[in-house]
């Protein structure tokens, strides 16, 4: 028996260009080290692709944003002016500026079920209907808001409950996104002190002459603002509206307070 | 006209608290008058300050006379970085970075700011 014969036996044979080839597999140290190779190589991969998810979130994020912008642009072209940043209740919460874009979001379903009929009455029972306590003064769009979802108004990248806890009474979603309304504290002395004032919730209102019976008037707070006149610096400074206390004291602006539209404070089209 | 608050704010003891302007009260809740001096509140709408810039830890909702829950009080932020991504009224969407100039930051926040007599008061 020669020696190539043993060999063969012990459980290899000679291959291509005469080389050992063993028929029994890989032994169990082989395939430990194939595993911590492989190992390594995903460890060094999954940081990449975590940033690589996170910039594709970002992204996301980003296009929300755009589709924002779009559907108040639509807005502004049905309602000649951009919605109020906040309509305002009188004792339960009123709609905010999300509510008037909806048919912009894609959402027109819930559009046409709130009412906004339930606008200004005396007893203040419009909008959203839920007061502090969390207990609803009018139900009516409660009901059409809950179980709203959008997934254009949630950041991808938002780590923060959706929707909402604590609310359980209500648990619909909260936005990603908030609306710009003004500045302030930059050197106008009078508009922070006026920030104490219990009456000025309504970030863009001076509301030491604001009674509860115009309070209609507070809705111009944040975005609304007609975009022919209102951009004296160009539509990128529009980032936010104005304050009407400021408005006030540009005086000399020709009436910008004026050129916020009716058609803006009541129910959009 | 709009800008992201996809993050977390901090509060004094290093919790995460939430500061989305829309807080506990979702998407849809605007302005309430509150009755009660105390309990008036502007959800969803964010107004920036000097001590709201973007990304500001504390979002502090109690303003100057120690009313809380003033949810027009929350600053912008992300969770992509220092700084936030905001659509401005052409439509266009940038990112603003946490280390921009407050007052500049200010200024892009006032619709008229060309006019405004903000500009008499900048440095």
């Amino acid at each position: 028996m020669d020696r190539r014969v043993c060999e063969m036996r012990a459980g290899s044979r000679q291959g291509w260009l005469g080389i050992a080839v063993r028929n029994g597999g890989f032994t169990l140290v082989e395939l430990l080290v194939v595993i911590a190779i492989i190992g390594m190589l995903v460890g060094l991969l999954l940081p990449a692709v975590q940033v690589a998810r996170e910039a594709a979130r970002r992204n996301s994020c980003s296009n929300n944003l755009k589709q924002i912008g779009l559907a108040l642009h639509d807005f502004e072209s049905r309602n000649k002016c951009f919605p109020p940043g906040a309509y305002r209740g009188q004792t339960a919460f009123a709609f905010s500026w999300i509510a008037g874009i909806l048919p912009g979001l894609e959402a027109q379903s819930t559009y046409v079920n709130l009412n906004w009929d339930l606008l200004w009455t005396s007893t203040g029972s419009y909008g959203v209907g839920q007061d502090n306590a969390g207990t609803g003064v009018s139900t009516a769009n409660r009901d059409a808001i809950r179980n709203f979802r959008s997934s254009t108004l949630v950041c991808p990248s938002n780590p923060m409950p959706y929707p909402t806890t604590g609310a359980s009474w209500n648990p619909h979603m909260t936005a990603s996104y908030a609306g710009v309304a003004g500045a302030s504290d930059f050197g106008f002395v009078s508009n922070v002190a006026s920030e104490g004032n219990s009456n000025n919730r309504c970030p863009d209102v001076d509301s030491s002459s604001q009674a509860n019976t115009d309070a209609i008037r507070c809705l111009n707070g944040g975005l609304s603002f007609k975009m022919d006149r209102g951009l004296p610096g160009g539509a990128q400074s529009g980032l936010a509206d104005e304050d009407l206390h400021r408005r006030a004291l540009e005086g000399a602006d020709g009436g910008r307070a004026v050129e916020l539209g009716d058609r803006c404070e009541r129910q959009p089209q | 006209m709009v800008g992201e608050q996809s993050s977390w704010g901090i509060d004094a003891n290093g919790n995460p608290n939430e500061c989305r302007a829309g807080g506990t009260f979702g998407w849809a809740a605007g302005g309430y008058d509150g009755g009660a001096s105390t309990n008036g509140r502007v959800c969803n709408i964010a107004k920036i300050t000097q001590s709201r810039h973007i990304g500001t830890l504390n979002c502090d909702k109690t303003n100057a006379a120690g009313h809380s829950n003033q949810d027009s009080r929350t600053a912008f932020r992300s969770s992509h970085g220092a700084g936030a991504q905001f659509v401005f009224a052409d439509g266009a969407v940038q990112w603003l970075d946490q280390s921009i100039d407050n007052a500049m930051y200010r200024l892009l926040a006032i619709r008229d700011s060309s006019k405004s007599t903000i500009l008499k008061v900048m440095p």
